[in-house]
């Protein structure tokens, strides 16, 4: 402060002396070089002993006049100086204060994209971590899918391997109704492999959607479905309705959702109660303000154990090994296809029943 | 060394491999008596049956063989054999031996059940009369040692 006051005050003192005060100064040096002269007389006179002319020349107008033309010089000068010298300041002043701000304006930028930098770097962690999560679950999910492809698709060929052999030795021993026995276990077994590869191609398919997004009318589907599960064992004793409360054409991954709505009529089908009249499967539909379409499958089947509520999108899920059907794969090929396709589901169950519930982005088809 | 078994229990969810199950042990001559559960819990309120069997003179000894299987929707092979641990201190239960039955050669399952003291030791699908009794004979020459 001291240092640039110093500066500023010299400054002001050779701008002072450079412009606005040369007239003062020219004005105070003629009046000075006047008074000198006139002085210079004055002490010839003393020293020649006129004491009177020497006392007339100092107190004569003239030396008065230009004594006054000095004063007013000087004061002017002074006057201007202290101008300069304050302007000067005020500067200086101004100056430090524009390089405080300055200094704040760049410190608040540099506080600024450091914190921007910070927000950056947490987003970065954050993301890093849910991507680490997300292939955590991945490399979980394939070391469960390995582990299991290698039981559940090597069981259905281990059995046929044994009956072949079994079968082979029986027909000499002419055991026939064994051997009818264990030939309907080779079927079946037979078709359980060829639904197993299905579904792990649908797996497969499933991590990236490959059909577009079209129209889809609700009740096609639910013919569709109706004729599918037509040939399942039990749909005999199952009454399976679609009620949709009225006609709902959307635009969304039809081949998607039907595989989906198809999965989950399915199984309530198949889990239906063996030991009641009114079994019965609903497939209905509600559309939202937020053309988010609701569908629910829902049945009075036997329904989910709570213990098994959290693995039932679980790879190679199944509930009961009484009444087992299908892969163990349906349910988390649902669960995948409806996440690819922004949707959600979940599901209460219970002893009375179950009910699977879709929340789907579509678009309303307009006529 | 006696082969013959009073009881065989087959634990296993799958249709085809307990009768093929069914078929070896009736093959081998073994025993007449199979029992069969579908899962683990299956199998041990089974065993837990024991005593109220034997008081009705239904089931005089615990089964001889058990054969177990690893992958079963509810409780699986190795949570039955965290439940039967407890068995292993009763001594009416020294004798009976368990084989674990896998479809495929899983080290690491091998690994975690041979940490099972009951366990004596493993029998590949398909189950056929021929390693059914290789598998029973080296159980019980391990039992013996």
């Amino acid at each position: 402060m001291v240092t640039i006051l110093d500066a500023s005050i010299a400054e002001a003192l050779e701008r002072t002396n450079n412009q606005n005060l040369s007239s003062f100064l020219t004005e105070v040096s003629t009046a000075n070089d006047k008074l000198i002269a006139l002085e210079e007389q004055a002490f010839a006179y003393v020293f020649e002993n006129k004491l009177t002319e020497a006392v007339n020349v100092l107190f004569g107008d003239e030396y008065q006049e230009q004594k006054g033309i000095y004063a007013q010089g000087i004061e002017k000068f002074s006057v201007a100086i202290n101008g300069e010298v304050n302007r000067s300041i005020s500067n200086a002043e101004q100056y430090i204060q524009i390089k405080a701000i300055i200094i704040i304006v760049v410190l608040s930028i540099f506080t600024a994209f450091i914190f921007y930098l910070t927000r950056r770097i947490q987003n970065w962690e954050v993301n890093l971590e849910n991507r680490n999560i997300e292939l955590e679950k991945k490399k979980n999910e394939l070391e469960i899918f390995s582990y299991s492809m290698s039981h559940d698709l090597k069981a259905p060929l281990k059995s046929i391997q044994g009956f072949s052999k079994r079968i082979d030795k029986y027909i000499d021993k002419e055991r026939f109704e064994d051997i009818k026995e264990m030939n309907s276990h080779v079927i079946s077994n037979a078709v359980k492999l060829d639904k197993l590869v299905d579904d792990i191609m649908g797996i497969i398919k499933a991590e990236k959607i490959n059909d577009l997004v079209e129209e889809v009318d609700f009740s096609l589907i639910a013919e569709n479905i109706s004729t599918d599960i037509s040939s399942l064992d039990n749909i005999h004793g199952v009454e399976f309705t679609a009620d949709f409360g009225h006609k709902i054409e959307v635009s969304c991954h039809r081949q998607s959702l039907y595989q989906v709505l198809t999965n989950l009529v399915s199984n309530a089908v198949k889990y239906a109660k063996s030991d009641i009249e009114d079994a019965f499967v609903k497939l209905e539909t509600s559309m939202n303000e937020h053309n988010i379409l609701k569908i629910t499958v829902s049945d009075n089947g036997i329904g989910i154990s709570e213990d098994m509520h959290d693995r039932v999108f679980s790879m190679f899920f199944r509930e009961s090994s009484t009444v087992s059907f299908g892969t163990g794969l349906g349910l988390y090929l649902v669960k995948k296809q409806i996440e690819n396709m922004n949707g959600t589901i979940t599901f209460s169950s219970d002893k009375n029943g179950s009910i699977f519930s879709i929340l789907l982005p579509v678009v309303p088809i307009e006529h | 060394m006696s082969m013959e078994c009073n009881s065989i229990l087959v634990v296993d969810d799958n249709a085809s491999d307990r009768l093929l199950a069914k078929f070896a042990i009736e093959d081998s001559g073994l025993t007449e008596k199979i029992y069969f559960s579908n899962d683990g819990k299956e199998a041990l309120d089974f065993i837990e049956d024991y005593d109220n069997n034997k008081a009705a003179g239904q089931q005089e000894y615990p089964p001889t063989l058990i054969l177990l299987d690893i992958n079963m929707p509810g409780m699986n092979g190795f949570e039955f054999l965290d439940s039967y641990n407890k068995y292993n201190e009763d001594e009416r239960y020294n004798s009976v031996v368990i084989l674990m039955l896998t479809s495929s050669h899983s080290e690491d399952d091998k690994a975690k059940a041979s940490q099972y003291k009951s366990v004596k030791g493993f029998l590949t699908k398909p189950v056929d009369e021929d390693n059914l009794r290789e598998a029973l004979q080296e159980a019980l020459a391990k039992n013996n040692d």
